[in-house]
């Protein structure tokens, strides 16, 4: 990593950088990988008859699902070990804490669906913590559907000093 | 999830909603990183995350997560709807131990005749300490205005 981008200010000028996008489709096969690793027998994510008789009409990818497609995945390996939402902008400094992530879900995601994510780095900001000046790393991901609309937004912070 | 669907009138602030024991194994975590693309070893190689000064493999913060919102779908039924979770992975969790999923009822509102409910959610570790905190808002049908 060149060195400007250590301090705020060079971050600053990279707010706006944005990870390549990725695109999935929510198909039985996916759904199933992800409900089995969960251990989640819910009928409404599998059981087509099921998901007949409820308001959904069919079956829809649980909405957590997107857990696990957050911005970090897939995880490339030529940016370090951990994951990172944006892999071409790594924190800079040595340490990494969790600083919160959350998931806004606005709109069902059906079988057949085609999602598409968009993660950006959306805001940067130092404070003075227990260890000195931490620098907080703010990303957001955007998921739109084959017919361009919002599905749900997830942003997660990262803290590193 | 097969138990009867929980209304808006039946929930009340400060109570709790039904737990989730879960017990992630190792196996659970390989599958996890095979279905999310999460590939860090800290997750499934001992020896690299012995390296990393853990005492082994680590359980995903985001299948936590996704631990809560089966929780939460689970209990608000198919009428029902999650609008919003958040959490912090506050605490690391070992694979092949008890985790309880649990959450509280913090507050009830109708918004723009949305009948909706804040908790706190979170995951318990077998010293009871909560190690994923975190909020979610859901909504609920009413008996009085049937979901449309």
């Amino acid at each position: 990593m060149v060195k400007e981008d250590s301090t705020l200010e060079g971050l600053q000028k990279r707010i706006g950088t944005e990870a390549e996008p990725l695109t999935f489709e929510i198909d039985k096969a996916l759904i199933r990988s992800f409900v089995r690793a969960v251990g989640d027998p819910n009928p409404l994510w599998q059981d087509e008859e099921y998901a007949r008789t409820t308001k959904y009409g069919s079956i829809v990818a649980p909405p957590f699902l997107l857990c696990a497609l957050m911005t970090a995945c897939p995880h490339d390996s030529r940016y370090g070990v951990a994951p990172l939402p944006v892999p071409e902008l790594p924190p800079p400094r040595e340490h990494i804490l969790d600083g919160g992530e959350e998931w806004e879900f606005f709109l069902p995601m059906r079988l057949g669906d085609t999602i598409s994510s968009r993660t950006r780095f959306v805001d940067v900001f130092e404070r003075e913590g227990r260890v000195g000046k931490m620098l907080f790393l703010v990303y957001e991901t955007t998921y739109t559907n084959q017919h361009g609309e919002s599905v749900a937004k997830a942003s997660y912070t990262i803290i590193n000093y | 999830m097969t138990a009867a669907q929980v209304f808006y009138e039946d929930v009340s602030e400060g109570m709790e909603i039904p737990w989730l024991a879960k017990r992630p194994t190792k196996r659970q975590l390989v599958m996890w990183a095979g279905g999310s693309g999460d590939f860090y070893e800290i997750h499934y190689d001992k020896d690299f995350a012995l390296g990393q000064g853990l005492d082994g493999v680590i359980v995903h913060g985001r299948l936590k997560a996704a631990f809560m919102g089966q929780m939460l779908t689970d209990w608000i039924g198919t009428a029902g709807t999650l609008r919003k979770l958040t959490c912090r992975y506050r605490g690391m969790d070992v694979p092949d131990q008890e985790m309880i999923v649990r959450g509280r009822v913090t507050r009830k509102y109708v918004d723009d005749h949305q009948h909706c409910v804040e908790l706190d959610v979170w995951t318990e570790n077998p010293k009871g300490e909560k190690t994923t905190p975190g909020t979610a808002t859901v909504v609920l049908p009413s008996r009085s205005q049937p979901s449309p």
